[in-house]
């Protein structure tokens, strides 16, 4: 094979450029690719028979009751909002009270130390989970209720029945109207690996 | 001569097409290690224990990303554009020996880069046992990218003696015409 001495060099410099080349557009394909499955496997409705953990991780009220007054009486200062969760015509949760909040949020794990101590030092991550467990059936509901605490006589925000077969995996952007303007809510099947309910409960 | 310089082009090639994928592959993968913590780890972030996997190249280009422009750029130079070069020098050299003409400038150039050709290895060598050194029973295991470097660097080395053997057996050739010719 005659070729000029120049091509030869610039042919050796074209199969390592061309490789480098190559690999690095081929390293950068699978990153876009990645994502795909995993929104695939994803469910878009939570599936019957399926356990979930229902975490309000937020709530957003408006600056004053549907009456106009303002939350607290006798001052002007935003609403303590607290919720409950009922299954089955059952409460069954409560959630801790944010004081002094229009935009509350929640944790998905908190760690109640009083019960801890209650319970001699013993700790158990299942009871750190901030949400309680429901069984999706066909035609099922929760019932979710938002109060703001006042020292007399608690003012009902919110009574909303959510139909579960409404609800998706993953976070659920309902805004139900009247006051509360926004409600956030996290279905998280009963399965998922307790490494990744740790990862969800890290993001904030 | 004509199997020596179609052997020497053979090796060049190979090196260049092994430079390019030792460059691109897989080099290590570095398996975090938290020691006794590492129970604790797994169950609270388990997202510090992902393994990460480098090619040299990604590794060079993620430090100067990080603000070591200074080591980036020399290793990029010395690990990438370096062995390519020589490369490079050495396909113009096998080609000018094979139209009998004299070699020598280009195979001084060769020989003068030669001496450098290790350095890129020692560089590697020197980060994998820095990392070995990480508590916690960091794991660093190596990957075929490795292999496929030190196979340039070493088919590298194999062109460069064939050159100066092609060189000298041209020298000896030319002197056996010339004897001829008095």
């Amino acid at each position: 094979m005659h070729l000029k001495p120049w091509l030869w060099s610039l042919a050796t410099l074209a199969i390592v450029g061309g490789i480098v080349a190559f690999g690095l557009w081929t390293l950068r394909q699978p990153a876009a690719v990645a994502i795909a499955p995993v929104a695939a496997t994803q469910p878009k409705r939570l599936v019957v028979g399926n356990d979930y953990y229902v975490f309000v991780r937020l709530v957003e009220l408006s600056s004053r009751k549907a009456n106009g007054s303002n939350w607290d009486s006798g001052n002007d200062s935003a609403p303590d909002p607290y919720y409950y969760i009922f299954w089955h015509g059952t409460r069954v949760f409560e959630s801790a009270t944010r004081s002094d909040s229009l935009i509350a949020t929640w944790d998905l794990a908190r760690v109640d130390l009083k019960d801890m101590v209650t319970n001699g030092g013993k700790f158990d991550i299942a009871s750190a989970i901030n949400a309680p467990i429901v069984r999706v059936e066909p035609g099922e509901s929760i019932k979710i209720e938002v109060w703001d605490d006042d020292p007399v006589g608690d003012d009902l925000a919110l009574r909303l029945d959510v139909p579960l077969d409404s609800l998706s995996p993953g976070e659920n952007v309902l805004a139900p109207g009247g006051t509360v303007r926004r409600l956030d809510i996290q279905m998280i099947d009963r399965q998922t690996p307790l490494a990744d309910l740790i990862e969800m409960a890290a993001r904030r | 001569m004509t199997h020596t310089l179609h052997f020497t082009r053979l090796c060049i090639l190979i090196a260049a097409a092994l430079l390019g994928l030792g460059l691109i592959a897989p080099c290590m993968t570095i398996v975090p290690g938290m020691g006794e913590m590492e129970s604790w780890v797994r169950l609270l972030k388990p997202s510090l224990l992902r393994q990460s996997q480098y090619s040299l190249l990604s590794g060079i280009l993620s430090m100067i990303e990080h603000g070591n422009e200074g080591i980036g750029l020399l290793l990029l130079f010395f690990s990438c554009i370096f062995p390519a070069l020589k490369l490079a020098m050495m396909a113009w050299a096998q080609q000018v020996l094979a139209d009998r003409r004299p070699a020598g400038r280009w195979l001084t150039i060769v020989h003068h880069m030669g001496k450098f050709s290790m350095l890129d290895v020692m560089v590697l060598a020197l980060i994998v046992v820095a990392i070995k050194g990480l508590p916690g029973n960091t794991d660093i295991r190596l990957q075929w990218g490795v292999w496929a470097f030190a196979g340039s660097v070493v088919l590298s080395l194999i062109a460069s003696v064939l050159l100066h053997r092609l060189e000298r057996d041209r020298a000896t050739l030319l002197r056996n015409r010339g004897n001829r010719g008095q």
